[in-house]
């Protein structure tokens, strides 16, 4: 019945199908026939692995909120890190001194700009005296405020 | 006698793109809500009445090298 229907079939779609075409086409259909209960078990192994797949993808979702949750994290630490005090020792010397060695450090620097902040920390010197030293040197004509 | 003068009256403000604080506690910055993109924040400079916080307007300077 199987084998009838199949060629029914091709001659409709092709009719001039020799009988060796058919006989391939029978011959293919009745394997199909024959292997059908392997057709769907492979069916099945089919829809279980795509259903693997689906939870795997579900998974890697999961993985990937928790690595932007951990990254978010890891920021939110280093900023606090950066937020926390950062200790600098100052030097006590005469403003004589500091001022010398200021000249000294803007000559030696390779930027053309400077501001007091830079001072003091380069020379390690309270930042109000890097301010007076600064002040000076403006008087002096040294620096020029630019703006 | 210090280069700068020091302003101990509250009707003025110090005003630059970059302020300094020397000051015996330095609070936590606060973010402003609603200052938009801006995202401003405010933070307080505490000191004692004998050693007052202070706060220095920090320019930057052209350094004229034909001094040097």
């Amino acid at each position: 019945m199987m084998q009838s229907r199949t060629t029914d079939l091709m001659r409709y779609f092709n009719p001039e199908s020799t009988a060796s075409e058919e006989e391939g086409i029978v011959s293919i259909s009745d394997i199909l026939y024959k292997h059908e209960e392997d057709i769907y078990r492979l069916e099945k192994i089919l829809k279980n692995m795509l259903y693997s797949f689906d939870k795997i993808l579900i998974k890697i979702d999961e993985m990937s909120n928790t690595i932007e949750s951990i990254k978010r994290e890891v920021s939110e630490l280093r900023e606090k890190l950066e937020e926390q005090e950062r200790v600098m020792f100052v030097r006590e010397i005469s403003f004589e001194e500091a001022k010398k060695l200021a000249e000294e450090y803007i000559k030696n620097k390779e930027d053309d700009y400077i501001d007091p902040l830079e001072i003091a920390e380069a020379l390690q010197i309270p930042y109000e005296q890097a301010h007076e030293i600064f002040l000076a040197l403006i008087k002096e004509g040294k620096l020029k405020l630019e703006g | 006698m210090p280069e700068y003068e020091e302003i101990f009256d509250p009707k003025y403000v110090l005003v630059g793109e970059k302020l300094v604080c020397v000051a015996r506690k330095i609070g936590k910055p606060r973010v402003r809500k609603g200052s938009s993109a801006h995202r401003t924040q405010e933070v307080t400079a505490e000191g004692t009445q004998s050693d007052p916080a202070r706060c220095f307007i920090a320019k930057v300077a052209r350094i004229v090298r034909d001094k040097f």
